[in-house]
């Protein structure tokens, strides 16, 4: 896979091409995530020709699902569990997101591996993903999101743009000093 | 040997023999451009769009009056625009100005008691001939007759003017918001202004 | 220095940025330390979004309202601590209320505008000389 993006969930489903010795083979379900059908199509051959001995010249697609998530109107904790090779071997990880739809929490794992880790999408496999309860969430910076009584300011901001003024941070020179604290 | 055929002189089409229904014998050995005839109809006086009506104040934009807000009093036969200052608030007299050049603003000037003379159309503002043809020269010596506003064209000033100051009257502040210059200043952004 | 914004559950906030621009929402839930879950519909009616901190401005105003609470609970919430009413009195929504109208006027309002302006400050001006002398 070569570009991430926002990442969706596809159900694909393959077989190997009928034969005449064998009219019926077996069908596998993949469900993965990438930006669009076209990769998932890709990426269920990488992954299915690890298990079986399969490929696309001699296979075929037989159905390809978008998955979408129904509530998207709550967040939820998700855990990732991935494998990922780095530039000096292959590890495994758990991550977790908050997010409104897993796809988002993954898009999310996709980049947050791509700055802390310089890891592409190609060298990532998600092996499990989950949605936790509050009490099944391990990582601490998550866990302060996840506290009922949980409230923090905005301490530092810069401030808007003016009326028909750029905004500050967008100007290349100024006189003023940018207000950053707002109550 | 050679055949020499009179031509009859430079290029000219041999008149046709028209008068007896007759193509004429020989083609003309020259070509010689014929204009070619339009087939359109007479073209129908140009639309205006809706936002200019009868009463709409609008903004000019060009010429020597441009950011002058004047009355609009009808739309002309040749599409463009009658308009009047009135003369007395902002010094636009009644003329002709392309809508393509003006803005029209959303407020209206009730203009229904407002009669223009029917001799004021297209043709009344037409220049004359020989006002169209004083050239430089005679400009530059200092001879070329001054323009003169006829008596006619004052009398018809005032006769429109009469009645449209009254309606501008009744508005308050209307008179002072025609008298003023339409003007962008800083963070002024005409896409995005209503009129 | 004390903080009186803060992001919570509950915290009215003014969208400054996209389509939502200038409709107020109420947070329902904090997602991670740059978004939040928040919810137009007790209000101008924006939809229900993951919104980032700097595309809103807290308000001073807050409901008492559930994690993740839906349109319904967030539309009585509103209700039972006046927000609309004391949002529309705040001299922020007034500011803006009065940007919206300037924004709209005509030409010919523009300029009773700023005829007005003029006779206010001359007024001023007047009565401040008298004091004056």
């Amino acid at each position: 896979m070569t570009v991430a993006g926002v990442m969706k969930q596809f159900q694909v489903v393959g077989r190997k091409a009928p034969t005449e010795e064998v009219a019926n083979p077996e069908a596998f379900r993949i469900v993965l995530f990438a930006p669009n059908a076209v990769i998932a199509k890709s990426k269920f051959w990488y992954f299915m020709h690890q298990f079986r001995k399969m490929k696309k010249s001699t296979g075929e697609i037989l159905d390809v699902v978008e998955i979408v998530e129904k509530n998207t109107s709550q967040v939820k904790n998700y855990g990732i569990w991935i494998r990922y090779d780095s530039r000096s071997g292959t590890h495994n990880m758990y991550r977790e997101y908050r997010d409104v739809a897993l796809t988002g929490a993954v898009t999310q794992l996709y980049d947050e591996m791509a700055g802390r880790h310089r890891t592409r999408p190609r060298s990532i496999q998600i092996i499990r993903t989950a949605a936790l309860k509050t009490e099944d969430v391990k990582r601490v910076d998550m866990l302060q999101y996840t506290s009922k009584d949980q409230k923090f300011p905005l301490p530092h901001r810069v401030h808007q743009a003016k009326r028909g003024a750029k905004a500050l941070s967008d100007r290349t020179f100024t006189t003023v000093r940018p207000t950053t604290f707002f109550k | 040997m050679a055949i020499f055929v009179a031509t009859g002189g430079p290029k000219k089409a041999p008149k046709t023999a028209a008068s007896k229904g007759k193509s004429p014998r020989m083609y003309p050995a020259d070509d010689v451009p014929v204009p070619k005839k339009s087939r359109k109809a007479t073209k129908a006086a140009p639309k205006v769009r809706g936002s200019i009506t009868p009463g709409t104040v609008v903004i000019l934009l060009s010429g020597h009056f441009r950011g002058k807000r004047v009355v609009c009093l009808k739309v002309l036969k040749s599409g463009l625009l009658l308009v009047s200052g009135p003369f007395k608030i902002n010094g636009v007299p009644l003329k002709r100005v392309n809508p393509a050049y003006v803005i029209a603003t959303s407020t209206k000037v009730d203009v229904s008691k407002v009669s223009v003379p029917a001799s004021v159309d297209d043709a009344y503002f037409a220049r004359s001939e020989a006002a169209a043809s004083a050239g430089e020269e005679k400009f530059f010596k200092g001879d070329a007759s001054k323009a003169v506003v006829s008596d006619q064209r004052k009398a018809d000033q005032k006769a429109v003017d009469a009645a449209l100051m009254k309606a501008v009257g009744s508005t308050p502040v209307l008179k002072q918001y025609l008298n003023a210059k339409f003007t962008l200043t800083n963070n002024d952004r005409p896409h995005n202004m209503v009129f | 220095m004390v903080f009186e914004r803060y992001v919570e559950v509950g915290r009215v906030a003014l969208v400054n940025y996209g389509d939502s621009k200038g409709e107020l929402v109420t947070i329902v839930d904090v997602v991670d330390g740059n978004k939040c879950l928040v919810d137009g519909a007790a209000a101008g009616g924006a939809p229900r979004q993951v919104i980032s901190y700097s595309r809103i401005n807290l308000t001073d105003l807050k409901v008492a309202l559930g994690r993740g609470a839906k349109g319904k609970a967030q539309k009585a919430a509103w209700k039972a601590a006046g927000t609309q009413a004391a949002w529309d009195s705040s001299s922020w929504a007034k500011r803006l209320a009065n940007k919206k109208t300037r924004a709209g006027l005509n030409d010919f309002s523009k300029f009773k505008v700023m005829c007005a302006k003029k006779s206010k400050s001359a007024a001023v001006a007047k009565k401040l000389k008298s004091y004056k002398k």
